[in-house]
């Protein structure tokens, strides 16, 4: 069941998700506006999408459903992944409104210059 | 790593390309717009590897959500603030030489860590229709206070962003 040649066919999609949710950790460290480290968090959690997805296509032992009866299988990462999708556009959302906010009320966005509680 | 010994086929290493050569110009390029009009489409490329998957539902929601209204709300963003989309400023802070070096020293330990794990891979045939219906099930079943917990979530966030977002007369 687990045998190497297995084992091989969800390691492309690993790979790539671990490669991208780099350069997206990149681009958090690095960016200087409030925006572009958004749209950097926004290539970290879509890094954890592809795993999530990934894994629910190879990895899945299925969940038992109480009321319907049975086991659902495949489904439990893409539930998951529907989840984050969804917190994810509502963190865009807010995060957008707190920069927008930010920028009427110091007219820049520079995450470094942002100091107002720290002492 | 060949394609034939990983089982995966030539769209997934055009799809790979296209989202890694996309996520750098999302981190790297000056130019903000530009920048965004890439995140869209490292957003699209990953509804192809959804769609690779044989996730075909979430590569729908991932197009609708992700790159139909996230990708708006940034450009949006960019549009109302001043001067960020100018196309000579500078947008890296002066650690970025650390961040690199995280960024790449914690990829090499997941690289690692990805390569010495044997994941326990089960090969079963897709039934695009029962997976439908039992992903479905699994969304009322198992998962159905996660289900309604993320639709009031995104309720108060969207009323959350309106009541930060809207002019307000400022009270001394």
């Amino acid at each position: 069941m687990s045998d190497p040649a297995a084992s091989a066919a969800v390691q492309p999609y690993l790979l790539l998700s671990a490669v991208l949710f780099c350069i997206g950790l990149y681009g958090v460290f690095s960016r200087l506006n409030a925006v572009g480290v958004l749209m950097s968090l926004e290539l970290l959690l879509n890094a954890c999408n592809i795993n999530l997805i990934a894994f629910s296509r190879y990895c899945d032992r299925g969940v038992e459903l109480a009321r319907f009866g049975g086991t659902a299988l495949g489904a439990q990462g893409q539930v998951l992944a529907l989840l984050s999708i969804t917190i994810a556009a509502a963190e865009a959302a807010v995060g957008l409104a707190i920069v927008i906010s930010i920028y009427r009320s110091f007219r820049h966005i520079n995450v470094d210059d942002l100091d107002l509680l720290r002492w | 790593m060949s394609a034939a010994a990983t089982g995966v086929g030539p769209a997934f290493w055009l799809l790979a390309v296209g989202i890694i050569g996309g996520a750098l110009g999302v981190v790297l390029l000056r130019n903000m717009v530009q920048s965004a009009l890439c995140l869209g489409l490292v957003l699209l490329l990953v509804g192809g590897i959804y769609l690779n998957l044989h996730a075909d539902l979430l590569a729908g929601f991932q197009v609708l959500l992700y790159v139909g209204a996230v990708v708006t709300l940034v450009l949006i963003a960019i549009m109302l603030i001043h001067n960020l989309a100018a196309r000579y400023v500078v947008q890296t802070n002066q650690r970025w030489g650390l961040g690199a070096v995280a960024a790449v020293a914690s990829g090499a330990l997941l690289v690692w860590a990805i390569n010495d794990t044997r994941w326990p891979v089960t090969l079963r045939p897709v039934d695009y229709s029962e997976q439908l219906r039992q992903f479905c099930l699994a969304l009322l079943d198992k998962y159905i206070l996660p289900f309604e917990v993320a639709a009031v979530v995104l309720l108060v966030a969207l009323l959350g962003a309106i009541v930060f977002a809207q002019q307000t007369e400022r009270s001394e």
